[in-house]
């Protein structure tokens, strides 16, 4: 019973890195396609000249 | 009444400054506002002086710079001072040195130079020179390539322009639009670009399809047109899904449920070939890339719409494969999330406990311990759920691995246009 309680705990402890592997890309993505149009902006300002 | 006049007083004070500063800047003078080499020799230098006089009381910071559109001489341009401090009533020479190098194209140029004072735009001035040599006017027009989905987004016309002449010319890009032959669209055809020698510029020009009512074929035909005549031109089809129901499949899944989808991807090639899959639902989107070479490969693609609502949303799934992920494929799903039934979650629960109770009535006399049922259903719930965090993590990792490459292919490729375009090695590290 005590190994399937510490099995259980792992999980919970998963399951939190989990969400927050989740939250992290989700930071990464919004900040490199951020990144992405600002360069594309860039390129536009750049030929526009 | 008495702020409103405050205010009005403020305003005529700050504009009555502003005049006076720009009637006291314009004052300065730039002597003289043009020169031209007469029968310039390659290899050689040639110097300018020009004169910056300042009749007024006031000092000036005067800068020198050259303008944008004589930007790519600025390599062989020296501006000596470029900066200096204007004193009162006095004058200063501006030594302006000119080399004429190999490189330089055969035809006319013209170096501008803009004249600022306390940032103020003064004067300018112009040096002409024309270079001999037979004059190679020629154009590339390389990897033509049409971003498409359907005629809700705005659809990419992506080329490679290469001068491959040997003068800086001017040309203008066109994209026109046929559907079974016929001229239903066009583009660009206003703004000219300017190509240098030996340089290739990439083109991307976007089109709005809200004019493109049918579904299906299309081909688009890219040209670049030189002093009224078309130089050279590429055709390329695309395909529009304009359905009103574009959904290839309907799914429907409850709230927080993991949406699981298998692509087929076909590999024409004879050995290895690539692939990249794009999705989009909602504000979620996400790419797995990845190479086989088989002849057929099933990618699973596991989203996770913890985050979406109840609700109906479009699954818009974009593979391109192939050598050069040339291939595109597009599909369209309709996903239906339903609200996570809370009758069914009492009902899951209540049969949890009837169940074991069911058994144990049944088997009467054969008591089977209820510590052994609870044991069997705890042990399959860990089990599942080890199965569960694998497979995320398993996505997270083929996400991160997707991600490394998009920022690599990123970095790259911002690096060669920084290069290109810049001409200096600024870009990411």
């Amino acid at each position: 019973m005590s190994r399937i309680k510490e099995l259980e705990a792992e999980i919970k402890r998963l399951r939190q890195r989990e969400k927050q592997l989740l939250e992290n890309m989700k930071i990464f993505r919004q900040i490199f396609s951020h990144l992405h149009a600002q360069f594309e902006e860039l390129k536009k300002e750049v030929q526009k000249r | 009444m008495w702020g409103n006049i405050r205010l009005k007083a403020v305003m005529i004070g700050v504009f009555l400054i502003i005049s006076m500063q720009i009637s006291m800047v314009l004052a300065v003078t730039i002597n003289p506002a043009e020169y031209t080499i007469k029968d310039p020799k390659k290899g050689e230098e040639y110097s300018v002086v020009i004169t910056a006089i300042n009749p007024d009381s006031g000092k000036y910071q005067l800068s020198a710079e050259i303008d944008k559109d004589s930007a790519y001489l600025k390599d062989f341009v020296k501006i000596e001072p470029s900066t200096l401090e204007l004193a009162p009533d006095s004058k200063e020479n501006i030594r302006l040195k000119m080399f004429i190098s190999d490189q330089l194209s055969p035809q006319n140029h013209n170096l501008k130079i803009i004249f600022r004072a306390n940032n103020i735009p003064v004067g300018k001035f112009i040096l002409h020179f024309a270079l001999e040599g037979e004059q190679i006017t020629r154009f590339a027009l390389k990897d033509f390539s049409v971003d498409a989905a359907s005629n809700k987004e705005p659809i990419y016309f992506n080329m490679k322009i290469e001068n491959t002449g040997n003068i800086i010319v001017s040309a203008i890009p066109k994209i026109e639009i046929f559907r079974k032959e016929k001229l239903i669209g066009s583009l660009g055809n206003e703004t000219s670009i300017t190509l240098f020698p030996g340089k290739t510029t990439n083109l991307s020009l976007m089109y709005d399809p809200g004019d493109l009512k049918e579904d299906g074929k299309y081909l688009a035909r890219a040209s670049l047109i030189h002093e009224g005549d078309t130089k050279t031109s590429l055709e390329q089809t695309f395909v529009l899904d304009i359905r009103e129901d574009r959904a290839d499949k309907t799914i429907e899944i409850s709230q927080g449920e993991l949406l699981e989808i298998e692509e087929n991807i076909k590999n024409l090639e004879e050995g290895l070939s690539f692939y990249r899959i794009t999705w989009n639902i909602g504000d979620m989107s996400s790419t797995l890339e990845g190479e086989t070479d088989e002849k057929e490969k099933i990618v699973p693609i596991v989203i996770n719409t913890s985050q979406l609502q109840p609700g109906t949303y479009d699954l818009d799934v974009i593979i391109n494969h192939g050598l050069r992920l040339e291939k595109k494929t597009v599909k369209h799903y309709s996903i239906k999330i339903s609200k996570k039934s809370r009758s069914l979650d009492i009902l899951k629960n209540i049969l949890i406990i009837l169940v074991p109770l069911i058994i144990m009535v049944i088997a009467g006399t054969r008591y089977i311990p209820k510590i052994y049922s609870t044991k069997i259903s705890r042990i399959d719930r860990l089990f599942m759920d080890v199965k569960d965090i694998k497979k995320s993590f398993d996505r997270i990792d083929h996400e991160v691995v997707s991600m490394r490459h998009d920022m690599t292919r990123f970095i790259r490729e911002s690096n060669a246009w920084i290069r290109h375009n810049i001409g200096k090695d600024i870009g990411f590290r």
